[in-house]
This record gives structure tokens, C-alpha cells and sequence, in this order.
């Protein structure tokens, strides 16, 4: 598994209530208009597919990528 | 709080991610500190942008990597850098030296490797001369490496046989900047991006190639309405975020961009002061030298470049181009970036010129937010191959082989006798290694690349590299790759923080990267390879003293010490930037004369308004902008007539489709290092071929249908992806994959003056297989 710590510019409360509700996406901390959050992967098929739900929400403006930790278990 | 080890790896990556950008989390109480022993400074392995990270260890292991918030990237990282650590330990990592005997592989020692390596290169120059010998290197070896490789050939050896991949993609951009401005290397930086209101993005595809940098421009987008123009014949992602998509036919954009240049003239957008003050105009006379023009012979070599006529040979719609032309022009400071798709063209010397030209005409140059600026594939093409010199045709910092003083200068400074450097510049990459297929070149030594599988019009060079008496040694992190499975000897290299050293990226940059873990197996550094085979090699050859004065070194310090001096009365002029400092900094942007010239150095050059230190002494008079590499010009830049010329393989009755490759975001260059992520793997796990939707109709295409692509080099099956990306008449395909060699069918054609292939443009025909 990986988790990459990301950092999410939005705009507008209804962006922050949709992307709580992510299952991938666990919010840790929001300052303006920017959360900190950690997205958990096991692969990039599944990257692919948190970008397009990211996107399609609406008030989310972009996504940074800060670090990553890789479980050492993760034999994959 | 419960805190298993899932949430523990959660908090880390939580907690490292707020470490960068300055978010303050509460710990919950049982968790004490994130999940490495420590965090070391270094910066990515991947592509030229150059982002600064942090590598964290545990038990002697990399397993985390974080953004450096103090470096140009702002913490920011992009997907594959996040997987980093997983290219570290992949199976297939050459862990021991191997020779090929009778067609097997049979495991030997580092100490019978180098004798053997040692013997046949000896052998070759006892009997067939200097000239036999030759050198790939790349621009993924770190500068000490290069630097000492360089030194070796064309300094010890005498030969100029010693090219490197950047050949392959930054050639013509080099060639640019020097033609245009008299040197290479940007002038601007990634400092820029933060004052630029209009973005001109030609023949890159940012997003997936460079997307830390493209990120910088979205945010500059979101928070200032900058405006982005992109050139391209696909709709890539970063097309989808531009405000003006100029789409045209592969290898018509000379037309695009000398009819900007027609609007700027005929609307009276160009700066004229700043023409008359730095700016001289020349074409290339009936003797191909170039010849001295005035401003009223460009407005009239411009008058035939309508838009209309760009329109008609390049499909754009000319509405597009006048608009460009006006944003470009009337922006209060516009940046240029480009990459590949300039490049890799038959005329790519020219199309760089051109786009440095609208600079200089509309003197959006030399002031925050206004450069031109080409950007890099690889991690140190710049700082390690440019800057070094490892060309054929160059010396070390700006010197060229061909010039009687420079050569002067560097037999001096390595203390050559005089005439050891050979005047005539060696075989360029393809050059090289179409002379190693004719048994020419006896023995070829490739460091750190894959020309198995990257050169152009590939059958032809993979045949030559697998000749029976011809000896291919390939140093590899990993085996067998599509080069080093036609190698008669192996060499097991330390990979990125296994090893330490300097790498320079796009904006002039110097970064350290320092050895964080020991490498695996029995691999070494190519600097510890090098070093042992210069030494061993010259005593060979009965040179023993020589071997011992030319190659004192103990470290890579030593080195980079050396390299400072040997750029010190150069424009590169980097003698400031000590190992401690390079250590101590974020990365540094020469020129940074003095030991105690403020960091980051210079973020921009020839303007001594906004800080170029050299602006003065080599220009005394100036004011404040100096074109101070071009002194044969009165340091003035060059505007170029360029005519616009077509693609050497255009599509046509029997080949009537363009085929252009370029890049995945999952994968980079060869695959030899992303290949080795399975989660990389799975998210782009074979080749296809994109077509246009209205191609796919009339052949009768589904998507996953498998479609033969055949050009007059060779043929090659893949599954067909249907898509409105490329323009109709053009097919794309990815170049990472070993498995689909793709460059068996592209053109080795090659531009004359900075010999870089046409990789980009090659007719094809597409059938359904």
C-alpha cells in the first residue's frame, strides 16, 4: 500500500463536505482554501480513478502531491 | 486512539505532508514521530525539472519521500517520484559484473571485468588508432561521472568519439540558444512562472512530462487568469487546460511561427528600442554561412509567412495565430517552454531559433516572467552533458572542440601536451553507432542509457551493437535491458542514492545528491568504474604517469573541485558553489562566482538590472542587458531568417498517416526504472496506438482492435486506441516499452547542424492486423 499526504485547493464548503466523504481520502487538517489530506492507493489504476472522482466535484481546484510512505508488508 | 500500523503510515504521511507546506497538525499521543529513521536532502531521480525531495530511511532502507519545501518545487512532487523507493530494489537489478560467453552469461569479478575491458579497449588503440574507441554516456550520470569520462577520451585517449544521449533530446535546443544568444542554457528560471501573464507551450506536454512545473502554472492560472497558449498536434492534457490551443499539422509550426512573427511586424507589436539596443538580424547566405541582414529585410523575408498561408500548410486556423500573436506580444511578460516536439526535428535548430526570435522582436526576454525558456527530459542533460561538455563537438563549459583557443585552453588546464585534442569533432549518437555497425568504431562503452532501445530507425543500430567482433560494454542498474542484452560485458551500477553527486537541471540549477544507502549487490558508482578504468587503461597503454597526474582524484569532491576551477573564467562560472555549499542550499543557479555570492545565485542572465554578475565583466559598457556570450555580435542576440521548411519524411500517398511518439505519465524514457513499480505497471501496462476517431471510421477501427502501423523502416502490431487526442492523419505511440520497439520505424534523419534525429515525425501506413 501507499499513502501519499496531498494538499487540495478548493473553493466553497459543499467541495470540503463531498470530498470528506471519500472513501480513499482522509482529511487531516484545512487552512483557507487548502486541505491536507492523505489518499491511500494500492495502485495507480486506482490514482487514475481518485483523480476523476477529485475532478468531477464540484469547487475542487487542484491537488498537490507532498510525500508518500509505502507499507514495507506491500509485496505487490 | 487506536493507531494500528495502517493509520501510524496514514499520520506519517500526513504529518511529512504538512512539514512541507507549513500545516500545523495535533499528534494523537501515541504516535511519536513519523516512520523513518531519517530524512536526507536530495532531489529526484526522473526528469529534468530537478525537484527537490527529502529521502526517508529505516533500518538502511528507502521508504518514504517527501517534497523539499525550501527548493524551486515547493514540496510538490509529482506520482512516479511519490514511487521512487520502488526502483531501488527491483528483481531484475544487476547485482555483479557479467561476460557473455558462447552466447550465455557467466558470472566474473570486478577485477576480470576491468582487465578484460582494459585489454580490448588497449587492443583497439595499439592497432587501429584512438579513433576505434568510443563513449555513450547520458544525462542521468551525475557531473563528476561525465566530467572524468570526458576527460578520459578527449583528453587522455585523443579521440572525440564520446556523445551522449542529450544528443538524442536537447541537442537542437542547445544549438538554439547558442546560434540565438551565443551561448547555451536558459536565461530565465522556474522564478519566472510567479510574473509571467501568458504562457507559450510548443511541443511539450507539461502536464504528463514535467507536470511539478505545469503545476506551478495552474496555480499562477488559478490565482491571476494568466493566460496559456498551447502549440501541439494533440489535445493533451495540457492542451485541456490551455486558453488557446493551436493544433496543426506535425512539423508545420515553422509556418505558425514565423506568420506570429508576420502579426507582430504588420500590427506594430514589436519593441523597437529594445531591437535596436541588443538585437542583430542575420539569414544564412548562398554559401550556407551566415550573413548580416537589417530589420528591413526580415519585415520582407516575413511578408510571404501570412497567416493565411500558415493556415493552408499547417491546418491552424489562422484566427488562432493572429491571436497567439497578439497575446505573446502585449502580455506584460511572456515565457516560452518547449521540449521534444522542437527537438527532435530535422529542422529543429531553426524552430528553436524561431521561438527565441519572438522573443527578441517583442523584447519579452531578460526581465521577471519574460524568457524563453527549454525544458529538459532528463535529470542532469544540462548540468552533465551540456555544461560538461559531453558532446562530440564540445569542452568543457561553452568551449568547442573545433575552436584552436579552447582546445588551447583545456590542454592547458589539464596539463596535456599541446595537440592532444583532436580539432575535428567526433561521431555524433547516431553517427557513433552507425560507425560501431560498420565495425569502425571497435569498442563502445554505454553508461547509464538505453540506446537498444532508443535510438532511431532502431533494427539497423541493434544489429550493429550485436556484431561478433565488435566488444559493447554496458554499465546498467538493471540486466538485461534491450542494450545490455546485446553486450558482451555488464557492468552492475549504484542507482541514485546509492551513489553520490551533482546533477544540473533545466534553469541552470546545481543540486548534490549524496549517498543516502549502499548499493545492492556488488554495484558501484560509475564515477569508482571510470576512475579505475582511466587509470588502468593509460597504464595499459604505457602511460603509467600520465594515468597518476591526470587522475589524482580520491573522491568525487576532488572532481567537483576541479570543475569549479575549469569553469571560473567562463560564463558558467560556478567556482562559488563548493561541495559544502551545494550541501547546505536548495540548489544553486550559476553563475555564482564567489564563495560568498548570495544564494540561490543567478535567476537570471544577461541582465545586470535584475542580477547577472557577469553582465559587468564582460560588458563593461552595458547598462543593463548584455547578450555577453555573443561578443563577435557586439553582445547582441540573433535574430534569424528561417524559412519554413517541412518535415524530411511527410506523410504521403503510400504512407499517408504521421506517427509521433512521446511520453506516459506512468513511465519514463525507457521503462527501465518505472517498469520495475508494479503499481506503475498496472496503470500503464502495454503500448497502443491512439487514433483519431474519424481515421478509426473510415478503416473500420474499434478500440482494442490490433492494428498494424508499418513505415518504410519497419512494421509493428498494437492494440488500437480510439481517441479524439491526435488530429486526424496523425497516430501516436508511446515510446517507453521494450517489449514494442516503436523506434524500429522512426526516421534516423537527423537535423545537419545540431545532428538530433526526427523522432517526432515519421510516415506511416495503419491497417487492421
Amino acid at each position: 500500500m501507499f499513502y501519499i499526504g496531498v494538499l487540495i485547493d478548493i473553493e466553497g464548503e459543499e467541495a470540503e463536505k463531498a470530498l470528506s466523504s471519500l472513501s480513499f481520502l482522509k482529511i487531516y487538517g484545512k487552512k483557507e482554501n487548502q486541505l491536507l489530506g492523505v489518499i491511500e492507493l494500492k495502485d495507480l489504476q486506482e490514482w487514475k480513478a481518485v483523480e476523476e472522482a477529485l475532478t468531477e466535484i464540484k469547487g475542487f481546484l487542484g491537488l498537490s502531491i507532498l510525500s508518500s510512505f509505502q507499507d514495507n508488508s506491500d509485496t505487490s | 486512539m487506536k493507531c494500528d500500523r495502517r493509520e501510524f503510515l496514514k499520520w506519517s504521511a500526513a504529518l511529512t505532508a504538512a512539514s512541507v507546506v507549513g500545516f500545523e497538525l495535533s499528534l494523537p499521543e501515541n504516535l511519536q514521530a513519523v516512520d523513518v529513521d531519517k530524512w536526507i536532502k536530495s532531489v529526484c531521480r526522473y526528469c529534468g525539472a530537478g525537484c527537490g525531495l527529502y529521502i526517508g530511511v529505516k533500518g538502511g532502507k528507502v521508504v518514504a519521500v517527501k517534497g523539499d519545501d525550501k527548493n524551486w518545487n515547493r514540496g510538490y512532487i509529482c506520482v512516479k517520484g511519490s514511487y521512487l523507493p520502488k526502483i531501488l530494489d527491483a528483481p531484475d537489478r544487476l547485482k555483479y559484473p557479467m561476460v557473455r560467453e558462447g552466447g550465455k552469461w557467466k558470472r566474473i569479478t570486478w577485477e576480470e571485468a576491468m582487465n578484460l575491458m582494459v585489454s580490448k579497449f588497449a587492443e583497439a588503440i595499439k592497432k587501429y588508432g584512438p579513433h576505434s574507441v568510443g563513449f555513450y554516456g547520458s544525462g542521468q550520470s551525475y557531473s563528476e561521472e561525465s566530467y572524468l569520462a570526458n576527460k578520459l577520451f578527449k583528453g587522455a585517449l585523443g579521440t572525440n568519439n564520446i556523445d551522449g544521449n542529450p544528443r538524442l533530446c536537447m541537442a537542437s535546443a542547445a544549438v538554439g540558444y547558442v546560434t540565438s544568444f551565443g551561448k547555451d542554457e536558459p536565461m530565465g528560471s522556474y522564478d519566472d512562472i510567479y510574473y509571467a501573464d501568458c504562457f507559450f507551450i510548443i511541443g511539450s506536454n507539461m502536464s504528463e512530462a514535467h507536470p511539478v512545473i505545469f503545476r506551478l502554472i495552474m496555480e499562477q492560472k488559478r490565482k491571476r487568469k494568466v493566460k496559456i497558449i498551447v502549440a501541439d498536434p494533440r489535445k493533451t492534457l495540457t492542451v485541456r487546460n490551455a486558453d488557446l490551443h493551436l493544433d496543426f499539422i506535425p512539423g508545420m509550426d515553422l509556418y505558425i511561427l514565423n506568420a506570429m512573427a508576420h502579426v507582430i511586424v504588420k500590427e506594430k507589436l514589436y519593441n523597437k528600442d529594445f531591437i535596436d539596443k541588443h538585437v542583430v538580424f542575420k539569414k544564412l547566405g548562398p554559401d550556407n554561412k551566415p550573413q548580416k541582414v537589417n530589420f528591413e529585410e526580415y519585415v520582407k523575408f516575413l511578408e510571404e509567412y501570412t497567416p493565411e498561408l500558415a493556415e493552408q500548410k499547417s491546418g491552424c486556423p489562422k484566427e488562432k495565430i493572429i491571436q497567439a500573436a497578439r497575446w505573446f506580444a502585449t502580455s506584460k511578460a511572456t515565457m516560452s517552454f518547449w521540449c521534444m516536439g522542437l527537438n527532435q526535428r530535422t529542422k529543429g535548430v531553426w524552430v528553436n531559433n524561431l521561438v527565441n526570435n519572438l522573443h527578441l522582436l517583442t523584447g519579452q526576454i531578460c526581465r521577471p516572467g519574460a524568457t524563453p525558456f527549454s525544458l529538459t527530459g532528463q535529470p542532469n542533460a544540462c548540468g552533465g552533458i551540456r555544461d560538461v561538455g559531453l558532446l562530440s563537438h564540445l569542452l568543457p563549459y561553452g568551449r568547442l572542440v573545433a575552436n584552436d583557443q579552447h582546445r588551447a585552453e583545456m590542454e592547458e588546464f589539464w596539463g596535456l601536451p599541446k595537440g592532444r585534442i583532436h580539432p575535428k569533432p567526433g561521431l555524433t549518437a547516431v553517427e557513433l553507432f552507425r560507425k560501431f555497425a560498420e565495425g569502425e568504431i571497435k569498442c563502445l562503452w554505454v553508461v547509464c542509457t538505453n540506446p537498444g532501445q532508443s535510438l532511431p530507425n532502431l533494427e539497423k543500430y541493434r544489429k550493429g551493437m550485436a556484431r561478433e567482433d565488435t566488444f559493447l560494454v554496458v554499465s546498467e542498474a538493471y540486466h538485461p535491458s534491450r542494450t545490455s542484452e546485446l553486450a558482451d560485458l555488464v557492468l552492475p551500477a549504484a542507482l541514485w542514492c546509492e551513489k553520490e553527486g551533482t546533477y544540473g537541471q533545466s534553469e541552470r540549477r546545481y543540486q548534490y545528491l549524496p549517498q543516502v544507502i549502499k548499493p545492492l549487490g556488488e554495484a558501484k558508482s560509475d564515477f569508482e568504474v571510470i576512475l579505475t578504468f582511466a587509470r588502468k587503461l593509460l597504464t595499459a597503454l604505457g602511460r603509467a604517469d600520465e594515468a597518476k597526474r591526470l587522475f589524482p582524484y580520491k573522491t568525487t569532491e576532488d572532481v567537483w573541485n576541479e570543475m569549479r576551477a575549469c569553469s571560473r573564467n567562463t560564463v558558467y562560472n560556478f567556482w562559488g558553489m563548493t561541495r559544502a555549499r551545494l550541501i547546505k542550499e536548495h540548489g544553486m543557479l550559476w553563475p555564482v562566482p564567489t564563495e560568498d555570492y548570495p544564494a540561490p545565485g543567478t535567476l537570471r542572465r544577461y541582465t545586470a538590472k535584475y542580477g547577472d554578475p557577469l553582465v559587468k565583466k564582460y560588458d563593461p559598457k552595458a547598462e543593463d542587458i548584455s547578450f555577453y556570450g555573443n561578443p563577435a555580435d557586439g553582445n547582441r542576440a540573433v535574430i534569424w531568417l528561417r524559412p519554413a521548411v517541412g518535415p524530411a519524411e511527410p506523410a504521403d500517398k503510400d504512407y499517408p498517416f504521421i506517427l509521433t511518439t512521446g511520453r506516459l505519465i506512468e513511465h519514463w524514457h525507457t521503462g527501465t526504472m518505472t517498469m520495475k513499480v508494479p503499481e506503475l505497471m498496472r496503470a500503464a501496462p502495454r503500448a497502443f496506438v491512439e487514433i483519431n476517431p474519424k481515421d478509426a471510421q473510415k478503416l473500420g477501427i474499434k478500440t482494442g482492435d490490433m492494428v498494424r502501423i508499418t513505415s518504410r523502416r519497419g512494421s509493428i502490431v498494437l492494440p488500437a486506441k480510439v481517441v479524439d487526442i491526435p488530429r486526424p492523419g496523425v497516430v501516436f505511440v508511446p515510446f517507453h516499452y521494450p517489449d514494442k520497439l516503436i523506434n524500429i520505424l522512426v526516421t534516423d534523419a537527423f537535423d545537419p547542424m545540431s545532428k538530433q534525429p526526427e523522432f517526432k515525425i515519421s510516415a506511416v501506413r495503419i491497417e487492421k492486423a
